[in-house]
């Protein structure tokens, strides 16, 4: 398969009144053409800035990008200008931000919103753009007859299906998802994951799904990164990750996986807390929570290291460890 | 919508009897004499006794107040003391005078305000920022009438490009003429329009919503218009319609520094002259466009907000809703 979206080395920092804020720190990526991927990590670690980046739309200030690339289909999208960036947002990349509640215009009606993507990118005169907009909804499962109505008189789980409408809207060759179901019910969750899956084959896109929960991962995605303070600490596809997860990160976020026999309403989170985004550990940036840490992981940085075919990891403790050839 | 708006039409009549009564009462407990004013200092005490009937002053407060409210119920705004022209007449002779004066300044006030406060929002802390910031500043906190003379004396008296006093005749004149008083009076107008949108559009420049529209492509303009300022003109329709709503009570001292002929300079006139009937409609005139504007207001609102229309829609439906839970 071919990649579709490379990203080299990406660092983008948050100059802020309390000090720099290192949110991503030499982060790689890739996306191939067709696949889900699913990019895994807890609040804070650098999601919905790696998203953002992709998108060319890092609030700046306080953001800065420090560094990297970012290859769609070969073009660096760091060296587009803003008026390059207009036609690849929405047309060739689409993202779905965290929280349907607010990502809605609150005074302008969902049919001219999805519209207006819609005759951005295609030409086509604003009636048009409107019956479009009202074939999309259906496509999401609202009724067409529903398109004059405002966000308010929609549900959280119908308000993401309008989102998804308008990133959907322009047929984009790369969807970005970012937690796209982390602020809706349970039952709401499964129902919207489905109808992602489904248009994502339907539209043959590819998927850069944001999440925190691996349950997610489980059902949605081909592979998946781990990310952890800015950067990619496991990456491997979905069957090898659940057989064999060797990051200690990696590894808390498994057993933190709510077992179906027990009623928890929260994962239990890994012990520690994330490390302070304005001084992160010299070395490994695990190393203050990892039970495993040495010396070593406190004063240098492990390199990602493929130890099978496909899968890779930044820890010390598989350096020595034979890549598995594929027999 | 329309019940909403009847209501609020009926809300005005209490008003008015508080605002008159508050007026008419002050009025009448204070120390000044009109009749003294009305016949000059030499005349008689008959002459003084008679006029004082013939005006009905010696009845008690409240006797006056009813009369007077009663005569207003009949369309009757009295004769001014002064003049012996009816108030009435005289007030809606110059209240389109002040209509367009109150009308230019707030054009001039939003034209340069909503633009001026976009473009500080956007560029928050800049060169521009800082200077609007400061200048909007200066423009509240300068009384209307210093400024009012400034501009005279530079444009009319320096260097004479512009007519100083009273309004012109034919079209170009009168524009001409309208031209200063609508800068005096605009400009603390447009300063305060100015920091409401630029504050209100840094409000609403963070939320996400921005973040979906950019992600569509589509340009900054539109960006900014369609989904920031569209988002941010509730706190802007606030202050603009409460403004014109004072403009168009009439303002005192910029009509009388520019000897303009309208409402408030009448208002003013009454006032030195102790001319209570002629008071008593300015201040009607002052409390009844105040209190439009700000129905006018609430009606803008919801065309730009539909979750405050469907407030409206649903006013009665959730009154209904509670009896029924009273009920059960
Ligand atoms: N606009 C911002 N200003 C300052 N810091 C920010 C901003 N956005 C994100 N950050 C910081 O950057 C880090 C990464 O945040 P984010 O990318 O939102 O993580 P995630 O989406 O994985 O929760 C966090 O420490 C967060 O506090
Ligand atoms: S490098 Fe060291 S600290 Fe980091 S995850 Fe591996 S063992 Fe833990
Ligand atoms: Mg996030």
């Amino acid at each position: 398969m071919d990649t579709i979206l490379e990203v080299k080395d990406l660092v983008i920092h948050y100059e802020t009144d309390d000090g720099r804020v290192y949110a991503l720190n030499g982060l790689d990526l890739d996306l191939r053409e067709g696949e889900t991927l699913g990019l895994v990590g807890e609040t804070g670690a650098g999601k919905t800035t790696l998203a953002r980046g992709i998108m060319g739309l890092v609030p700046d200030p306080p953001g800065r990008i420090k560094g990297g690339e970012i290859l769609y289909r070969g073009t660096d999208l760091l060296r587009c200008s803003n008026a390059e960036m207009r036609h690849v947002r929405g047309k060739k990349i689409a993202m779905i931000f965290q929280d349907p509640m607010t990502s809605l215009n609150p005074v302008t009606n969902v049919g001219v919103q999805i519209a207006e993507a819609i005759s951005n990118h295609e030409h086509l005169s604003h009636r048009d753009a409107l019956v479009k907009a009202r074939e999309m909804l259906e496509q999401v499962g609202i009724p067409a007859g529903r398109a004059e109505e405002y966000p308010h008189q929609f549900s959280g789980g119908m308000k993401q299906r309008v989102v998804i409408a308008i990133a959907l809207a322009c047929n984009p060759d790369i969807l970005i998802a970012d937690e796209p179901t982390t602020a809706l019910d349970v039952t709401i969750q499964a129902q919207v994951l489905d109808m992602l899956r489904e248009l994502r084959e339907k539209y043959s896109m590819s998927m850069l799904l944001i999440t925190h929960d691996l349950g997610v991962v489980a059902q949605t995605c081909d592979r998946v990164a781990v990310i952890y303070g800015g950067e990619i600490v496991e990456s491997a596809d979905v069957f090898s990750l659940f057989e064999r997860h060797l990051h200690p990160y990696t590894q808390g976020l498994l057993n933190s996986i709510p077992k179906l026999n027990e009623d928890v309403d929260r994962l239990q989170p890994i012990e520690g807390m994330m490390p302070d985004p304005t001084h992160l550990p010299e070395g490994c940036k695990f190393c203050t929570r990892c039970s495993y840490a040495t010396e070593r992981c406190r004063t240098s940085h492990p390199v990602m290291r493929e130890v099978a075919s496909g899968h890779s990891v930044r820890c010390f403790r598989y350096e020595q460890e034979e890549r598995h050839e594929d027999r | 919508m329309a019940k909403y708006v009847l209501k609020r039409l009926l809300l005005l009549i209490p008003v008015l009897i508080g605002v008159t009564f508050f007026v008419f009462t002050i009025l009448a407990v204070a120390p000044y004499d009109p009749v003294t004013v009305i016949l000059g200092d030499g005349a008689t005490e008959e002459a003084i006794e008679g006029m004082r009937e013939e005006l009905g002053l010696n009845d008690p407060l409240l006797v006056r107040y009813v009369n007077y409210i009663w005569d207003l119920l009949h369309g009757d705004f009295g004769k001014s003391y002064k003049t012996r022209l009816p108030v009435a007449d005289q007030i809606l002779r110059r209240f389109p005078n002040t209509i367009l004066l109150a009308t230019c300044s707030m054009v001039i006030a939003i034209v340069l305000g909503i633009p001026l406060g976009i473009l500080s929002a956007k560029k928050q802390y800049s060169l521009l920022d800082n200077v609007a910031t400061v200048g909007g500043l200066v423009s509240v906190s300068m009384p209307n009438f210093w400024l009012g003379l400034l501009l005279v004396i530079l444009f009319a008296l320096k260097l004479r490009w512009l007519p100083s006093q009273g309004m012109g005749e034919d079209p170009v004149a009168i524009l001409k003429s309208l031209i200063l008083p609508s800068i005096t009076l605009g400009t603390g107008i447009m300063a305060s329009i100015m920091r409401m949108t630029r504050s209100s559009v840094l409000e609403t420049m963070r939320q996400d919503y921005i973040g979906t529209a950019r992600a569509k492509g589509i340009s900054e303009g539109r960006v900014t218009v369609r989904h920031m300022l569209k988002n941010a003109l509730i706190p802007i329709i606030t202050i603009s319609a409460l403004q014109f709503g004072n403009l168009l009570g009439g303002s005192m001292l910029t009509e009388t520094v520019f000897s303009w002929p309208g409402v408030g300079r009448y208002m003013l006139d009454a006032i030195k002259t102790k001319d209570t009937p002629a008071i008593m409609g300015s201040v009607i005139l002052m409390s009844v466009s105040f209190s439009i504007m700000n129905l006018l207001a609430d009606i803008l609102y919801a065309f730009v907000d539909p979750r405050i229309k469907s407030q409206y829609r649903s006013a009665r439906r959730k009154k209904s809703f509670k009896g029924e839970g009273a009920a059960s």
